[in-house]
């Protein structure tokens, strides 16, 4: 049942029309009677209308060597699908060893991609710098706005712009709206 | 009180006080608007029909804090945790966001610090912040963990991986989001 706006009672009969729609229908409306689990939050989906979200998290540690100049998946991700309403705040990092060849101005990144979209990736990617053979630990996010409110599967992608780069250590965790 | 499922009315049924202490004033108090006590705060679920209200905590050790030992060790003087540290009521799940800047002396080693659950690091350095950089940057991290709902305390692990490296720390923040 949708929420119904309360109205103002009036001297006169009280119905059981009106109390199952102001008072059962609009309970069954409210927090607590859609938590179904602990740890999650309630999100609008429109007005007058709440769902309950879950914040979670996929980690992948093992090490892969990427040499590929577009950004590409891994076997093992990681990778979340969420139900939302629109948005999402997607969290990442790895740790990242540039191990050849790539320099300052043509960094490794470590970025997100939502349905396999290719364009965009490099606006919220977590960077190494690339002009040293170092070990760093980089983080990004990014939050999605304006997605169609359904589920959305968002996933880590990697690339360099020459040489390869080691990435490990990989975490994601999304947020849903 | 816990949430009592409202019932359907019929006509002609009495309406008893019992009935509207249960599904108006019980079940009222459980909803958020009853459960909120102060601004700025979250309401999340506790378990089916149950929510609660949660905040984020937030801490910070500006000192800097010179590390040559090995990762992970608690670092402690006069048998005090150096922190940044918080102890946070949750319900089994707590986002955890840490980060500091970090001076590295050389790059024969890594720099690396991480949060501390309880007394134990998480999946010892999967979470960790790694700096193998010689000079200072700002490196941080997040990771939800998840256990048992209760008090937590959270400090933080600093230390080297490799050798011959010594690291500064300073400028550090630990925020905790529970749910």
């Amino acid at each position: 049942m949708a929420w119904v706006a309360p109205y103002t009672f009036v001297a006169g009969v009280l119905t059981a029309d009106d109390l199952n729609a102001m008072l059962r229908d609009n309970m069954n409306e409210t927090a607590p009677a859609k938590a179904r689990q602990r740890n999650s939050y309630f999100s609008s989906t429109g007005a007058n209308a709440l769902a309950e979200r879950r914040m979670i998290q996929k980690s992948a540690n093992g090490q892969i060597n990427i040499s590929s100049s577009s950004y590409v998946t891994a076997a093992d991700g990681p990778s979340l699908t969420v139900q939302h309403s629109g948005s999402l705040l997607a969290m990442w990092s790895c740790r990242m060893f540039v191990s050849s060849g790539v320099d300052r101005n043509n960094p490794a990144s470590c970025s997100v991609s939502l349905a396999g979209q290719q364009s965009g990736l490099d606006r919220w990617a977590a960077r190494h710098p690339g002009d040293r053979a170092d070990i760093n630990r980089v983080s990004s996010y990014n939050l999605f706005t304006g997605l169609p409110p359904g589920e959305s599967t968002v996933t880590l992608v990697y690339r360099v712009s020459s040489g390869s780069a080691n990435f490990a250590q990989r975490q994601l965790i999304v947020m849903p709206f | 009180m816990p949430w009592t499922d409202p019932v359907t009315f019929y006509d002609g049924d009495p309406l008893t006080a019992a009935q509207l202490n249960t599904f108006i004033r019980d079940n009222l108090l459980e909803t958020g608007p009853g459960k909120a006590t102060t601004a700025s705060r979250l309401i999340t679920t506790a378990n089916v029909n149950q929510i609660e209200e949660r905040q984020w905590s937030h801490a910070y050790a500006g000192a800097s804090l010179t590390v040559d030992n090995k990762f992970p060790s608690i670092e402690e003087n006069e048998g005090e945790a150096l922190g940044p540290s918080l102890t946070v009521d949750h319900g089994g799940q707590m986002l955890i966001m840490y980060d500091c800047r970090i001076y590295v002396d050389d790059e024969t080693g890594n720099a690396m610090y991480a949060p501390v659950v309880n007394g134990d690091l998480p999946e010892t350095s999967n979470y960790a912040v790694r700096s193998g950089r010689e000079g200072i940057q700002r490196s941080g991290g997040w990771f939800l963990w998840e256990g048992e709902p209760g008090l937590a305390e959270i400090t933080m692990a600093y230390g080297i991986y490799g050798n011959g490296t010594v690291a500064s720390y300073a400028y550090r923040l630990l925020s905790v989001l529970a749910f």
